[in-house]
């Protein structure tokens, strides 16, 4: 318990942390109000670059957490003085994957939240969401003063502060548009949202929690370069695994053996099952968190296994 | 205590070979070392860059595997983990975590040992005060400077009240009076029975506070035993007075010459620079 508050603590006031997720909400709002390309799916691309920021974003947030907070930790040393404590190697390492997955669920949140402001902001034949954009320009400043303050008068930490704050912010923005039209009417809650993105979001969120378990198992050997780059490399042959296993039809074990290491992340991009109106499925859900699970433990053994013996 | 034979750390031909990728010996760190440190002793591991001083340490902390030889540590395996919850361990470098303060640091490590409550309250704030971090204790460490750093170090060693303290160069970086002040505080520490290994190459500081030290050299120890005994030098007497008078002393060494055949050599007794520093620094009223 102790480690995951440390470890999470330490992650969440790295600046990096605070520029990715910030970066990604940005991206994600910002892009569908800068489209000019409309054809009636200005919705549609909204929520698809959403998705898609998340992906990436998250991917990156995912490496750059768990080598920051595994590898960094036996790179600069204060491994050393944890492991002269009464602390196992099996509750580190579990430890630091619980931080990983909380600060990753804290970053599917934020997202989600963004998702959901980009849908509802982005411009319908050319006609900006006037009272919503005026909102969303005020968010960063009701968030930052409040934690610049308290860090002026405290000495509070401010980007987790800040961070905090602008969660809040953004969950308080989605509620209030919930409740009125694009131009500023009284509407009845959540009518004026498309609420499937959070399903989506949530399935993306199974996706990074098993890239958080293969991050953080290859960083108990790699640094950050490394470890993104192999995540960035299944996640991209991931997508394709159905693909791939077509190609190498003709010999069955190789294709097996291609389907039972590469992670399946197709099964979790939900873009194309909310086109035309769809919706992700309980079960769908179901399958999707079940499989994260078991192939995620998969992973965390064999990084605890190259963790278990390694000397400092 | 858990320790045999009231020896707290025995090392029985300890060997540590680091190897490359192919499992090919790159470097002989340690060499097949015997060491036996008893409760209660300061014992300093002295030696130059490389010898291997840290490389036992960190065997002694089970964060490096010995390559062969046996090695018991407080009576038990170094890689058992219950050991060292009596175990306090600073490393050569402040290995902390530059975005917690000081505060949040060592409440981490109490909770770490399963302190909670007052009791660790009470425990970190005695600790910030011994080491003098009272105005900074809630700074993040990163702006720390390295003496400062080296401080909240030394308090987190001290958080469990160990049986066995390890010190890798505990007096770097800090300024002679804070390192007058760490080793006084490990003299009081052995005499309340505790069992500090130190490695340094600080010899001046090793000398003042080591009962008994071993000397590395390419990772075997080429001398061992007690301080007194290793600087005692048999052949030569030395006679300490307050300055005679001119006539007495020519006196008493005109008779010294004739009982003996040597002409002894006349000095004053020399003070440490340390000594004068810290006079000079305490003397003076402090500009704030």
């Amino acid at each position: 318990m102790a480690l995951t508050r440390l470890a999470l603590t330490d992650l969440f006031r790295q600046p990096a942390t605070f520029l990715l997720v910030l970066s990604s909400i940005a991206f994600t709002i910002l892009v569908p109000l800068c489209i000019s390309h409309q054809l009636g799916q200005q919705t549609h691309l909204a929520v698809d670059s959403a998705l898609a920021f998340e992906f990436v974003f998250g991917l990156i947030l995912a490496g750059f957490a768990a080598c920051s907070t595994l590898n960094n930790e036996c790179r600069s040393g204060t491994i050393l003085i944890v492991f002269s404590k009464p602390v196992g190697r099996l509750m580190f390492f579990l430890a630091k994957f619980t931080a990983v997955a909380l600060l990753l669920t804290f970053f599917v949140f934020c997202s989600s939240a963004a998702a959901l402001l980009a849908e509802r902001l982005a411009p319908r034949n050319f006609e900006f969401d006037a009272f919503g954009i005026k909102l969303l320009l005020a968010s960063p400043f009701i968030a930052f003063i409040p934690a610049g303050l308290l860090n002026f008068r405290t000495h509070r930490s401010f980007v987790p502060t800040a961070l905090f704050f602008y969660s809040l912010v953004l969950t308080a923005l989605v509620l209030i548009l919930s409740t009125f039209d694009r131009d500023g009417h009284h509407v009845i809650f959540g009518s004026m949202m498309d609420w499937r993105i959070i399903s989506a979001c949530l399935l993306e969120g199974f996706a990074l929690l098993l890239l958080a378990a293969i991050a953080i198992s290859l960083s108990t050997r790699l640094a950050t370069p490394a470890t993104v780059m192999i995540l960035l490399f299944l996640l991209f042959t991931g997508l394709v695994s159905d693909h791939l296993a077509g190609l190498l039809a003709a010999i069955p074990s190789a294709a097996f053996s291609m389907q039972m290491i590469l992670p399946d992340i197709q099964s979790f991009w939900p873009a194309d099952k909310l086109a035309d109106g769809g919706v992700i499925s309980g079960a769908l859900m179901g399958h999707a968190a079940i499989y994260a699970a078991i192939y995620g433990m998969g992973v965390l053994c064999l990084g605890y296994a190259a963790f278990r013996n390694r000397q400092f | 205590m858990g320790a045999n034979n009231g020896l707290v750390i025995e090392a029985r031909n300890l060997t540590k070979v680091f190897r490359d990728f192919w499992r090919r010996p790159k470097v002989c760190a340690v060499k097949g070392i015997n060491l036996e440190i008893k409760r209660g002793e300061i014992f300093g591991l002295l030696g130059p860059n490389g010898s291997g001083k840290s490389t036992t340490i960190k065997m002694i902390l089970g964060l490096l595997y010995p390559t062969s030889g046996d090695l018991t540590v407080l009576g038990k395996s170094p890689r058992d983990v219950a050991a060292k919850a009596k175990i306090g361990f600073m490393p050569e470098e402040s290995y902390l975590y530059k975005y917690l303060t000081a505060v949040e640091i060592l409440n981490f490590y109490a909770n770490l040992y399963g302190l909670s409550g007052i009791a660790k309250k009470e425990i970190v704030e005695r600790l910030i005060t011994q080491v003098g971090l009272t105005a900074a204790r809630n700074r993040p460490i990163g702006e720390f400077s390295k003496g400062m750093a080296r401080r909240v170090g030394l308090a987190q060693c001290l958080l469990n009240d160990p049986d066995l303290i390890l010190l890798d160069e505990p007096t770097s970086g800090l300024d002679p009076i804070a390192c007058r002040e760490v080793k006084d505080l490990l003299l009081s520490l052995a005499r309340r029975g505790k069992t500090i290994l130190i490695c340094s190459h600080h010899l001046a500081d090793m000398q003042d506070i080591c009962d008994r030290v071993a000397i590395l050299l390419n990772g075997e120890i080429c001398t061992q035993g007690a301080v007194k005994d290793l600087l005692i030098n048999p052949d030569t007497l030395r006679l300490s007075l307050q300055s005679p008078p001119r006539e007495s002393l020519s006196a008493i060494l005109n008779y010294i010459e004739q009982e003996t055949g040597q002409r002894p050599l006349v000095d004053h007794a020399g003070r440490t620079l340390e000594s004068v520093f810290i006079e000079t620094v305490t003397r003076r009223p402090s500009p704030l």
